[in-house]
């Protein structure tokens, strides 16, 4: 997939997983590296310019087994943001789907 | 590579940023090591996953936005926007001229005028409990996230105008703050992209952005009550900052 293409989509994941659950960069990174085969490096840039918009707060957390965890949650302002991309989101894969023939749209 | 190398080229390339944003950074990656290895993973399997630390360092880079000077004297990396002194209650006052690309080089924003007009001279509220503001015992941050104040203005308490709440206070207090910073602006600047900076020199936040309208960002980990604002495409507005209780 391509690269431009897949950076435009993670805010709007991480925004979403966030929206579930507060999770830390480890748990983020892996999966996300995972599903859309980005570098695991590249999640954490993201959450700290994410964090100072204001969109994501953290808090640390020891854990049992480990070092503490770094906690991110997604902020009022985030659950905003999250809205606005999902829109945006889903307004596009419609139109595309249109075009390239998919059946359903 | 192991996890050492990667971690002191990391360091390397990321030498242009403050220090403490260079030691959070690299606390993060270390945990990310910890993790990793906690679930069987080799060093170098983890280095390889998480791209080169070139890669990775020059996304935080470019996220980054040059230090700029409290003292309001000189705003190296983006002449076109004026630096204003922050100050809660302060009142920006018709600071520009031009709103056009053309207008920025023409140093349309050379010269905001600044009031520092008082906001509110209707009585003073009591002063707000600053003492509780955080408590430090929580290791979650809870607090209400303000929303878009779209109609509601200027009902934001003056934290300075309390003496005892002065940044120096603040500051050998050792407290830390998350303040809230917003801007009710005005005028016509419907086709400026407004962006707003708050910094003290070593660290700044960014707002949202926004076509017009009020902006509001906020900035966290806050020990002085005193920044700098800088905004492109605002020409009238009002300045406010306060603490979030946790």
């Amino acid at each position: 997939m391509n690269v431009q293409f897949k950076k435009g989509v993670l805010d709007l994941c991480v925004l979403a997983m966030l929206n579930d659950n507060d999770r830390y960069g480890y748990e983020l990174a892996s999966t996300l590296s995972e599903a859309i085969m980005i570098s695991d490096g590249t999640v954490y840039p993201l959450l700290r310019k994410l964090a100072s918009d204001g969109l994501v707060a953290s808090y640390l957390q020891e854990s049992q087994s480990g070092p503490p965890r770094k906690y991110y949650s997604l902020t009022s302002m985030g659950r905003i943001r999250l809205q606005e991309l999902l829109d945006d989101w889903i307004t596009f894969t419609a139109s595309v789907n249109k075009i390239v023939g998919g059946k359903s749209a | 590579m192991n996890r050492k190398e990667y971690i002191t080229a990391l360091r390397a390339q990321l030498r242009r940023l403050p220090s403490d944003d260079v030691e959070e950074i690299v606390k993060e990656f270390e945990t990310h090591f910890e993790m990793g290895l906690a679930d069987g993973k080799s060093e170098s399997e983890i280095a390889a996953k998480l791209g080169s630390p070139e890669e990775v360092s020059q996304i935080y880079l470019s996220d980054a936005i040059p230090a700029f000077d409290v003292s309001g004297a000189q705003n190296v990396c983006a002449p076109q926007m004026p630096i204003i002194p922050v100050k809660t209650g302060m009142v920006i006052d018709r600071g520009v001229g031009p709103q056009t690309a053309a207008g920025f080089a023409a140093g349309g924003f050379a010269r905001p005028l600044v009031n520092a007009a008082p906001r509110n001279t209707a009585p003073k509220p009591e002063p707000p409990s600053f003492e509780n503001a955080h408590t430090g015992a929580k290791d979650k941050e809870t607090y209400e996230e303000p929303q878009p104040q779209t109609g509601k203005k200027y009902d934001l308490p003056d934290y300075t105008q309390y003496p005892s709440q002065d940044p120096n206070t603040v500051k050998k207090a050792g407290k830390e703050h998350n303040l809230l910073f917003s801007v009710l602006s005005g005028g016509n600047g419907a086709s400026v992209r407004r962006t707003l900076y708050l910094g003290d020199g070593n660290d700044f936040c960014r707002s949202r952005y926004g076509m017009s309208g009020d902006q509001s960002g906020i900035r966290r980990h806050c020990y002085a009550l005193r920044g700098v604002l800088r905004c492109q495409g605002l020409h009238s507005g009002y300045v406010s900052l306060h603490p979030l209780h946790h």
